[in-house]
């Protein structure tokens, strides 16, 4: 045991800001610049301000400024005024109570409050029963949930070195586990994979998850284009574009339509919590995201005031 | 398996305990009969309860037809069930390792101060109810998720004694994993009509509680 098992006993930061596009970076200054210990997690897939060749519609920028350079320059500001930044993608978070969590890679991050600037993503994977099956055979959190699939069948469907480390993670609790690769993985990984009893599917492609009322089986399609159905009882997907407002959603926040629901103070429906920018529904515009930012973060430094007056492990 | 506790949390447990106030009686009911961990939960109870003089060890190996485990309604094993200022119905079954070791700890805090950090809206809503109230929190030890969703049932149990929470290491007891459907974890059924699935706010919660005693009428 250690003491990670106490949920009050990390180094904790005062705010913990999820994404690094301009929502995320500006309330990063702000934070900081209130006194607050601030970290931005940057997601592994660069926030979409990043595609933008010129924005002419920034304040203070006439002759217009490219997304990247204008992000960067929201970045050093950010830097300069102590915020940390790391890069990782979010496996699972627990937003309730006055201590927070949020699990990166395996590694336990604990604050007081949460700024969401996770933009939006249109890279999901959209399999044919995912939505139906989640909590049912489908999970996109191997260490909560592989335990369950001890002895049984499981498919782990995903990319980067996370979805190595959790097929391994699975290969000793399940019967049989099988790999599938959405990005191209080296020989060393793949010999890895192998020499651990992971059964790697090369050349398919999953198309649906099937089952009565849990997951049984997947449809795969073969570069032939001939499908095949393989019988197993859970699948888990770990890609670099996890589902977050999937995750968000089970951690008990309120989504509306495919945006997290704030109020005009940026405030989600958890107390401590909030959410800036493309997330909200704020239009795509970077000067609405970087004031969303900014409004969540002086909110967020208002909520941590009041209550760093209340102890935090038996606040009466 | 062997039951390890570094000194950093044998240190800390030992700091969050100076806030014992009650007694706290700590019911351990074991048996020799296919139990996965009963040795180990033994073990981790007297290292836990080595840690403050306030902590009192009540242990029963016997079956779950002996009286003793039919007062307490132990079904399986093994099994704690916790007492402070007053007798709670909190109960905790199979091995309460991993994340799940800060949610007894928290508990036995709770228990021996008979209180708990549940808002006055949610304490108010609690004391209404009049009818019995079976939560079950299944959970896993490496869930960062459980430890919020096993608190608050327990809470719920202190605030209320027609409440009866139980949290359940999943693994330990693959056949109710399996009645259940638990195929993620925290998994909540409330009196075997309403599932919740992932930790949840406090209201939304209660409202489910609320939700199952209309079903149950």
């Amino acid at each position: 045991m250690n003491m990670s098992f106490f949920i009050s006993s990390q180094s904790m930061y005062d705010i913990v800001i999820i994404g690094g596009g301009p929502a995320g970076l500006t309330a990063g200054i702000y934070a900081s610049s209130l006194g607050l210990k601030t970290l931005i997690i940057e997601g592994e897939s660069p926030p979409r301000i990043t595609l933008a060749t010129k924005i002419n519609n920034y304040p203070g920028f006439p002759e217009g400024i490219s997304g990247i350079e204008l992000l960067n320059k929201i970045k050093k500001q950010a830097l300069s005024y102590g915020v940390e930044i790391i890069k990782g993608n979010v496996s699972s978070l627990n937003l309730i109570g006055p201590i927070k969590n949020v699990i990166v890679r395996n590694k336990n991050i604990t604050c007081k409050a949460i700024i969401l600037a996770i933009g939006i993503k249109s890279t999901e994977l959209k399999i044919e029963g995912e939505d139906k099956f989640i909590g049912l055979g489908l999970s996109y959190c191997v260490v909560c949930d592989g335990p369950l699939f001890k002895n049984k069948r499981v498919l782990l469907i995903g990319s980067g070195e996370e979805a190595i480390e959790d097929a391994l993670f699975l290969s000793n609790l399940a019967s049989e586990v099988f790999f599938i690769a959405l990005e191209k993985i080296n020989e060393e990984q793949i010999n890895l994979l192998k020499n651990n009893g992971i059964k790697i599917l090369e050349g398919v492609k999953l198309k649906a998850i099937k089952g009565e009322k849990i997951v049984q089986k997947v449809l795969l399609e073969k570069i032939d284009g001939k499908e095949e159905l393989l019988d197993i009882d859970g699948i888990f997907i770990v890609t670099r574009e996890i589902p977050l407002m999937k995750i968000l959603s089970k951690a008990g926040l309120e989504i509306e339509g495919n945006y997290i629901k704030v109020n005009n103070k940026q405030e989600t429906n958890i107390e401590g919590v909030y959410a800036a920018g493309d997330c909200t529904g704020g239009g795509a515009q970077v000067v609405i995201a970087a004031g969303e930012g900014a409004k969540a973060a002086i909110n967020a430094a208002a909520y941590i005031k009041k209550l760093d007056k209340i102890p935090i492990l038996w606040k009466k | 398996m062997s039951i390890m506790i570094d000194k950093q949390t044998i240190d800390y447990t030992k700091e969050i305990f100076k806030k014992l106030e009650s007694e706290v009686k700590l019911y351990l009911f074991t048996t020799k009969m296919h139990c996965l961990y009963c040795n180990e939960v033994e073990k981790l109870i007297d290292i836990i309860s080595s840690l403050s003089n306030l902590i009192k060890v009540i242990k029963c190996e016997c079956e779950i037809d002996s009286i003793e485990a039919r007062k307490f309604g132990i079904d399986k094993h093994p099994a704690i069930v916790l007492h402070g200022k007053e007798e709670y119905n909190i109960r905790y079954f199979g091995i309460p390792g991993g994340y799940e070791y800060g949610v007894l700890i928290e508990d036995i805090v709770d228990v021996s101060l008979g209180k708990t950090d549940l808002s006055k809206e949610i304490v108010d809503s609690l004391y209404k109810i009049n009818k019995p109230i079976h939560i079950q929190v299944f959970v896993t030890p490496t869930c960062p998720y459980c430890p919020i969703a096993a608190r608050m049932a327990h809470k719920f149990a202190i605030i209320n004694k027609n409440i009866k929470a139980d949290v359940i290491e999943a693994i330990e007891f693959p056949n109710l994993a399996r009645k259940y459907n638990v195929f993620a974890v925290p998994k909540i059924i409330i009196n075997e009509i309403i599932e919740i699935e992932g930790a949840v706010p406090e209201k939304f919660f209660l409202n489910k509680i609320l939700e199952a005693l209309e079903k149950s009428e």
